[in-house]
């Protein structure tokens, strides 16, 4: 599988339609404020595409973020992972559509946007929608937000690390999937 | 037709003609049918053959000037058919409330007994409350319930019995302007049930009430109003037939739960209107500190069903739930969802919806969770799983999560999926036909709701889905 890695601070807007298997990892730390767009459009048959994406947000930063997932052609497969740490003030808007057409029978989509609170004052907004047109799909979505665990952080003190160390360890753990 | 004008007094004659009978609908034979359309004489008329308080009718004439000036909702369904100058506001079947079974015109008893509805339950539930056209006109309480206090009646007596209810919270869980249809029922409604519970009562037997459609081009614009006060428990069950008709009819009721601090109200709804029917229902329930409201919600029927009810989480430690079924089948779209409103803290929320579309249907899950900034440590979980059964239709998940607040916890879950190959594969390698694996599937699928249901509904939906699914692998 092609691995890309791409930083998502400068650019407004991406598209990505991939001719072979491939990974994404992006990462945005919410300095450019605006609206971000990322299209993910699967025209290939076969081609399987997976998304990471880490953003972080402290006070004043505002994600506002869209990303769109269009299965076209038939057996595609897409693995969407959102991931954002919230952090004093943050704030995150989070659109996220799946779209499954008539046309890409056969295809397997997934998508989880996981929010990890760390501060106070945050507010989260997501809507991931998903749009399925045909029957023979397997599509799915998740989406959580909460706190960090408090028996890891527990855990992580008790061998020593302060309560900030502990929690930047865990908010990487949390941001750097499997695999990448 | 019947037609009158302002100021003077209804003629009250009877009134019938015949219409070609389709399936199960009766020769239409009513007292009093005002014209078809929407204007102000029509809420007037309704008020005044009601002889409603002056405070009602002001109520519904400002309902109606909010429902001029609101637009059709811009998202969902396509609307645009519904033509509301061709719709009847107000049918009054008989004169008045039926106290016994014997006194019922025998065409409505027909009608019931053809589906098979009250004679039978009527001793097993503690009151039964059938709704036939606008009016109730079947209603019967055990003497148990009202000697706990229990007042159990069709919304129309409750407003003359029991005024300050009315004055303290009729509008005010669904205001008139919330949306174009709760305006729509603030301006027209009638029927409908009330429904107060004192404090500390526990309703041992569910309430229940059975609504139906049979007039063509019939609009039904039921009102029903349930208090629980602290400590009590109720739990309330509606259930929808209606015979079928080639041209469409809306159904749009207003529904608002009172839930005071820690009493629990259960609200069951068996959704089966014909074809043809628009059913586009407000539901809304506010809760108290330790109250829990649960709403269980199957939707068969209509042509295009938007419904969305609520719970709005005001005191500490509320909880709301909902599980919900929706069943889209040629040229349906059920359009459902649940909205879970978080104002306090250590409030919880689950919602539960499963969703089967088939021969051309269209599902829909329409949510919204929402954590204000107060609700700390609020917690909501939701799950939605769609089945589609042929590439002729669709599903459609628009979850909205709105967290404002940090020390929230929020849960979604959704699938969309057809039924595996290797399943039917299985059931029909141990002698099931194809039919009957797809059946036996499906109501695996739906058992968490159905499992919550009495067993008298949960026996009709099972058999509503297994005929809806007859024939439809191919």
């Amino acid at each position: 599988m092609k691995k890309v890695n791409i930083n998502f601070n400068s650019a407004d807007a991406l598209t990505l339609s991939p001719k072979e298997d491939t990974l994404y990892n992006i990462r945005y730390d919410g300095s450019k404020p605006g609206q971000k767009s990322l299209v993910v459009s699967l025209t290939i048959p076969n081609v399987s595409c997976t998304v990471y994406f880490g953003y972080k947000a402290s006070l004043g930063t505002i994600i506002d973020l869209v990303t769109t997932v269009v299965h076209k052609a038939p057996y595609t497969t897409s693995d969407t992972e959102i991931e954002g740490v919230l952090y004093d003030g943050g704030i995150s808007n989070y659109q996220g559509k799946v779209i499954v057409e008539k046309t890409a029978r056969g295809s397997v989509s997934r998508l989880e946007d996981r929010v990890l609170v760390v501060g106070e004052g945050t507010h989260n907004h997501a809507e991931p929608v998903m749009q399925i047109e045909t029957n023979d799909v397997t599509a799915s979505h998740a989406s959580t937000t909460g706190r960090v665990d408090e028996n890891q952080l527990y855990y992580l003190q008790s061998r020593g690390l302060s309560r900030d160390e502990s929690q930047d360890l865990l908010v990487d753990a949390f941001l750097t999937p499997l695999g990448v | 037709m019947l037609t009158r004008t302002r100021g003077k007094k209804a003629d009250l004659g009877t009134y019938k003609f015949v219409i070609p009978r389709h399936s199960f609908s009766s020769p239409e034979n009513y007292v009093y049918k005002p014209k078809k359309g929407l204007n102000e004489d029509t809420v007037l008329t309704i008020s005044e053959v009601k002889n409603e308080p002056e405070w009602m009718r002001d109520f519904r004439l400002k309902s109606l000037q909010i429902f001029e000036q609101k637009k059709m909702p811009d998202w969902g369904p396509d609307l645009s058919r519904i033509n509301f100058d061709n719709i009847y506001y107000y049918i009054k079947p008989t004169e008045k409330v039926e106290k016994r079974w014997e006194d019922i015109p025998a065409d409505i008893k027909n009608t019931f007994e053809r589906l098979g509805i009250p004679r039978a339950e009527r001793e097993y539930l503690a009151g039964v409350k059938a709704q036939y056209e606008s009016e109730v006109v079947y209603g019967s309480l055990l003497k148990e319930l009202s000697n706990q206090g229990v007042v159990f009646l069709d919304t129309d007596s409750a407003l003359k019995k029991y005024p300050k209810f009315f004055h303290e919270w009729f509008g005010k869980i669904i205001p008139p302007s919330d949306n174009k249809f709760s305006a729509l029922n603030s301006a027209v409604w009638s029927g409908g049930t009330f429904v107060y519970v004192p404090k500390g009562v526990q309703v041992k037997r569910p309430l229940q009430a059975y609504f139906r459609i049979n007039a063509k081009n019939m609009g039904q614009f039921e009102r029903t109003l349930i208090i629980a006060d602290e400590g009590s428990f109720v739990s309330y069950l509606e259930g929808c037939t209606a015979p079928l008709y080639s041209s469409d009819s809306l159904h749009a009721a207003v529904v608002e739960v009172v839930v005071k601090k820690n009493a629990r109200v259960r609200y069951t709804t068996i959704q089966n209107w014909s074809g043809d029917v628009y059913n586009l229902v407000t539901k809304r329930a506010r809760v108290d500190a330790g109250g829990v409201m649960e709403w269980v919600d199957g939707n068969i029927g209509s042509k295009v069903n938007m419904k969305y009810p609520s719970c709005y989480l005001v005191g500490e430690g509320a909880r709301g739930e909902m599980l919900s079924i929706a069943y889209a089948d040629v040229d349906q779209h059920q359009d459902t969802g649940a909205k879970m409103i978080h104002l306090a803290p250590n409030t919880s929320s689950k919602i539960i919806s499963k969703s089967i579309a088939l021969n051309g249907g269209r599902t829909s899950y329409r949510g919204l969770v929402q954590i204000s900034e107060s609700a700390k440590n609020a917690k909501s979980k939701v799950k939605c799983d769609a089945l589609i059964l042929d590439d002729a239709s669709a599903s459609d998940t628009f979850p909205v999560m709105r967290i404002d607040e940090s020390s929230a916890t929020v849960e979604h879950e959704a699938t969309v999926s057809k039924i595996g190959e290797e399943r039917l594969f299985y059931l029909m390698s141990r002698g099931l036909t194809e039919d009957e694996a797809m059946s036996l599937i499906v109501n695996g699928f739906i058992e968490p709701v159905v499992k919550e249901l009495p067993l008298e509904y949960a026996v009709e939906l099972n058999r509503l889905i297994e005929l809806g699914m007859e024939g439809s692998v191919g």
